[in-house]
């Protein structure tokens, strides 16, 4: 049941008779497992009961270890009672080890357990003892008759049957070996002990059945699905005005597009179309564009577009909202003027004409442009006034140019 | 045009040519939309063979910021469809449910949610829920016009609901379903009809007629892993395990060639191995081969710890094995004769494995504890109730005789008390009785063990059919013997010898004594 490191270890423990006995049971329990805790129990319980344990204070830590496995249960319950009570009942053993084994059955206090074997030993020595009312105790507590003997089988220890045969002495820590190695100890019928039969379960449990049925993966059907109706309204954008519930749903999707994304679903070319039929939708565009890098693709379309009211009025939505580079004005404006000449029809080319005066003027009293950009070499804009000064408006351009123009007006 | 992107990957995906889809994917890219990197993950997924399952569930679980609620269910039921090929059904019962809830609003010809009530239900079936019945009957009425078009996703359903139709024991209505399965089915070896027909006729113990079902789809390659397997069912219900092992071993090995070929959608996925081989380690403990069966039982735990049932059979591989080397010890006591002299000494061989090895008793002990508290577990959450008692109960028992064998009577009595007050099966208590009473002989109360005996009356066992009845019987009244004899009230044996005598031990050189031991009977007396 024990090999001899192990006992060697049992043994060393129990001969820690100055440590206190809660210390020299913590340390048991912590050096033997759980599961072989009772194992070295009964084994100790062999020793005691053949009194291989030759010292008092040892003998008194192993009947302290007997029975603190077992405090927090009733003194019945305590395997090794039998053990206790023989104790008590054997004329060989010291006053000193009854009195100990008989305290054990009042369920001694925290100090008693704080105390050290050899400790208790002195304690015991000066006080009195009367150990028939300590086996009396321990009988009132289990309620046992007092003759009750425990038969255990027969003892692996026997008689030799020749004392006159030779004995060879053994080594005490041999005979402790021997006793305590398995199968040597008392011989008792053995219980039979049948293993259980398997559980048998129900039939699909432990096995289960294959149905044949397979379950596919979801593809996402919906994948770029947004980007696509914005990619249809603006191509729609380019070629016919929205209805205001397209143009609310074009707007909302622009917005939270990405940059990349409007990037790819709309070229600088497309940008000309769509400012032709729809131009919120491409002051939408241009304003969302105005952080990135090719902002100056699609300002250089609209620079290059077709002159148009349409075309003025996205240019002077933006100008109203982000800061236009001055460059880009300037040409936008020439390329105005430059249109404007080639008309051929004098009622349109008048029309376009009063267009640009008005929107420059719109330009220059917002403080959008600065009048010196206005004035030759830089700009043919006073020439175009003055070549088209019967329409009233390229007029009344000149005189605000000229009127800014003079240290008197506001110069800018 | 990224609209045709998009339709090319789809095209490229039902094709199931990954790599154009995977190509088409990355055109689409640019878009930052987060549904094509979703797209993009579950096509990488399944062309490299679905053997990265845990990646791309991290993957699906990492999407926090997913603007639209339907690419949110949808990456749902993949996942949950992730969770169920790796048998962790109730983390996919868990995903599954408030998709189907939220898909009952639904149009009724809407194929997304008829593919959720589907795998809700297969899910249901496959943790024993009897509410897999009630699902298949909602979506009957929902998606009548569904099922009455499209025969593919009918025998589907019909094959599910024939299934859960048996595991509610009711013959007739999967009978039905077989029959609806007749007629929409345009080949009759099709391998759903054929294992729902195999497996309602086992249920009646029909065998032959099983064996000839089944034997229908014996020929078709792709179908080979179900049939094994599904054959395997047939023979364990036949109690004949070794059979069963065979096409049981059949099945792995077909699936092995087939992801060998490169058929990335072998029919029985990787995932389903781990059921398969612990199915096999059940068919090898039954047939006596308890160390193959440990290592398989050992290789089911990676893909289910949670099973109680599974640490149970563990827990049995070893006692039985431990218990096959205790009785050939036994039969092979060895006799040492030590030194020369008039005494021959016997010593008892011993059985019991160090603790260091595999199927250590004390490995057997953690087994059958675990098994007891995933039961007590499942029972608090209700699932499975009839199974978890009976495993439980099981566990228990099991757990008094290895606990007795590894010295710790302790924990045997509790258990074994615990299950004489929950178990109504005579031979469960017998045996129950039997380990209490020898554990309360060892901690020395032999009244008690008397009394325990007494109570667990052996009358009841008599009317068991069970074969071992006698032997049980004989066992029983053994044990009250030797537990009586404890408390035989006659000295037969005196703890220290008169004065003047020597003791020796047995096993010792038969004369040899100790020397101290001497000396103090000497002055004792």
């Amino acid at each position: 049941m024990l090999n001899p490191k192990e006992l060697s270890t049992l043994l060393s423990i129990i001969a820690e008779d100055e440590k206190s006995l809660e210390n020299v049971s913590i340390q048991f329990h912590k050096t033997f497992q759980k599961q072989d805790v009772f194992k070295v129990e009964c084994c100790l319980c062999s020793l005691l009961s053949e009194g291989l344990i030759f010292e008092i204070t040892h003998r008194m830590v192993a009947y302290y270890l007997l029975y603190d496995s077992y405090r927090t249960d009733t003194l019945h319950a305590n395997p090794f009672l039998q053990l206790f009570i023989q104790i008590l009942k054997e004329p060989n053993v010291s006053q000193a080890e009854k009195f100990f084994v008989g305290s054990l059955a009042n369920a001694p206090s925290k100090e008693f357990s704080k105390k050290s074997a050899k400790d208790l030993t002195k304690i015991v020595a000066t006080t009195p003892i009367q150990t028939d009312t300590l086996s009396q105790s321990y009988h009132n507590h289990i309620n046992i008759p007092p003759l009750s003997i425990q038969f255990r089988g027969i003892s692996s220890i026997l008689l030799p049957p020749d004392r006159s045969t030779k004995t060879k002495v053994l080594a005490d820590s041999e005979c402790m070996e021997e006793l305590l190695r398995e199968g040597a100890r008392d011989f008792v019928p053995p219980f039979v002990r049948p293993a259980p039969p398997v559980y048998p379960g129900f039939h699909s449990e432990d096995i289960k059945w294959v149905t044949g049925v397979s379950h596919s993966f979801a593809w996402d059907d919906n994948m770029c699905k947004g980007r696509s109706n914005l990619d249809a309204l603006l191509e729609r954008a380019s070629t016919t005005p929205l209805e205001q519930r397209e143009l609310q749903e074009v707007t909302q999707l622009m917005s939270e597009a990405s940059t990349q994304a409007l990037e790819v679903a709309l070229s600088s070319d497309q940008l000309v179309d769509v400012i032709e039929h729809n131009t919120q939708v491409a002051v939408g565009f241009i304003l969302k564009m105005m952080s990135t890098a090719t902002i100056d693709t699609y300002l250089g379309a609209l620079e290059r577009t077709q002159m148009s009211l349409q075309s003025m009025e996205v240019v002077n939505q933006l100008t109203s909202t982000v800061e236009l580079p001055s460059p880009f004005l300037l040409r936008y404006i020439n390329n105005c003027i430059d249109q404007c000449q080639r008309y051929k029809d004098k009622f349109t080319q008048q029309r376009m004409v009063r267009l640009v005066c008005v929107f420059i003027s719109c330009l220059v009293r917002n403080k959008i442009i600065q009048v010196k950009d206005l004035t030759p070499p830089s700009s043919s804009v006073q020439s175009f006034c003055i070549e088209h000064s019967k329409i009233r408006e390229a007029a009344s351009l000149f005189r605000l140019l000229k009127n800014l123009e003079t240290p008197n007006g506001n110069g800018i | 045009m990224s609209s045709s992107e998009v339709e090319s990957a789809l095209i490229a995906f039902q094709a199931r040519d990954y790599d154009e889809c995977l190509s088409c994917l990355d055109r689409l890219s640019h878009s930052k939309d987060s549904k094509v990197e979703s797209n993009r993950w579950l096509v990488e997924y399944l062309r490299d063979g679905q053997v990265n399952t845990k990646d791309y569930i991290l993957q699906l679980r990492s999407i926090e910021t997913e603007p639209s609620e339907e690419a949110k269910q949808i990456n749902k039921y993949n996942e949950a469809l992730l969770l169920f090929q790796v048998s962790d059904v109730s983390g996919a019962e868990k995903i599954i449910q408030p998709l189907y809830t939220s898909s009952t609003t639904r149009k009724a010809c809407d194929r997304w949610s008829f593919s959720v009530g589907l795998l809700y239900g297969d899910i249901l079936i496959r943790s024993r829920d009897e509410q897999a019945m009630q699902i298949f009957k909602e979506m009957e009425d929902r998606f009548s016009v569904l099922l009455g078009s499209d025969s593919n996703l009918a025998l589907n359903f019909h094959a599910l609901k024939g299934h859960a139709h048996l595991q509610l024991g009711e013959y007739e209505d999967a009978q039905e379903e077989y029959q609806k399965m007749e007629k929409r089915s345009d080949r009759g070896n099709d391998i759903r009809m054929a294992s729902l027909g195999a497996r309602i006729e086992t249920q009646k113990k029909q065998y032959d007629l099983a064996l000839e079902h089944l034997s229908k789809c014996e020929g078709k390659d792709k179908e080979r892993g179900i049939f094994c397997h599904n054959m395997g069912c047939i023979h364990h219900s036949m109690g004949k395990h070794h059979t069963s092992l065979w096409y049981l071993t059949q099945s792995i090995q077909n699936e092995t060639e087939e992801s060998n070929k490169g058929e990335k959608e072998a029919n029985m996925k990787e995932n389903r191995r781990g059921e398969v081989i612990v199915s096999v380690g059940y068919q090898l403990l039954m047939t006596g081969k308890y160390e193959k069966a440990f290592t398989c039982l050992m290789e089911g735990l990676r893909y289910n710890l949670r099973s109680s049932r599974l640490w149970l059979r563990l827990a049995e591989c070893i006692s039985l094995h431990h218990h096959t080397k205790y009785v050939q010890s036994k039969e092979a006591a060895s006799y040492k004769r030590v030194r020369e002299s008039d005494e021959k000494v016997i010593l008892l061989g011993t059985t019991e494995t160090s603790a260091g090895e595999p199927m250590s008793l004390a490995f057997a002990s953690k087994c059958v504890c675990n098994s007891i508290y995933l039961s007590d577990t499942f029972a608090k959450e209700g699932r499975d109730a009839v199974i978890t008692k009976g495993v439980l109960r099981a566990s228990l028992l099991l757990s008094g005789y290895i606990h007795l064998c590894s010295h710790q009577p302790n924990l045997s009595l509790e258990h074994c008390k615990r299950l004489l007050s929950i178990s109504n099966d005579p031979q469960e208590r017998c045996l129950a009785a039997i380990y209490a009473a020898e554990s309360l002989c060892l901690l020395n109360r032999p009244n008690e063990a008397i009394q325990v005996l007494k109570e667990s009356s052996v009358e009841k066992m008599k009317e068991d059919i069970r074969t071992n009845t006698r032997e049980i019987e004989s066992q029983y009244l053994y044990s009250l013997a030797m537990a009586s004899s404890h408390l035989v009230k006659r000295r037969m044996y005196r703890r220290r010898y008169p004065s003047g005598t020597e003791r020796m031990p047995l096993c010792c050189p038969p004369i040899s004594v100790s020397s101290e031991a001497i000396k103090r009977e000497r002055e004792s007396n």
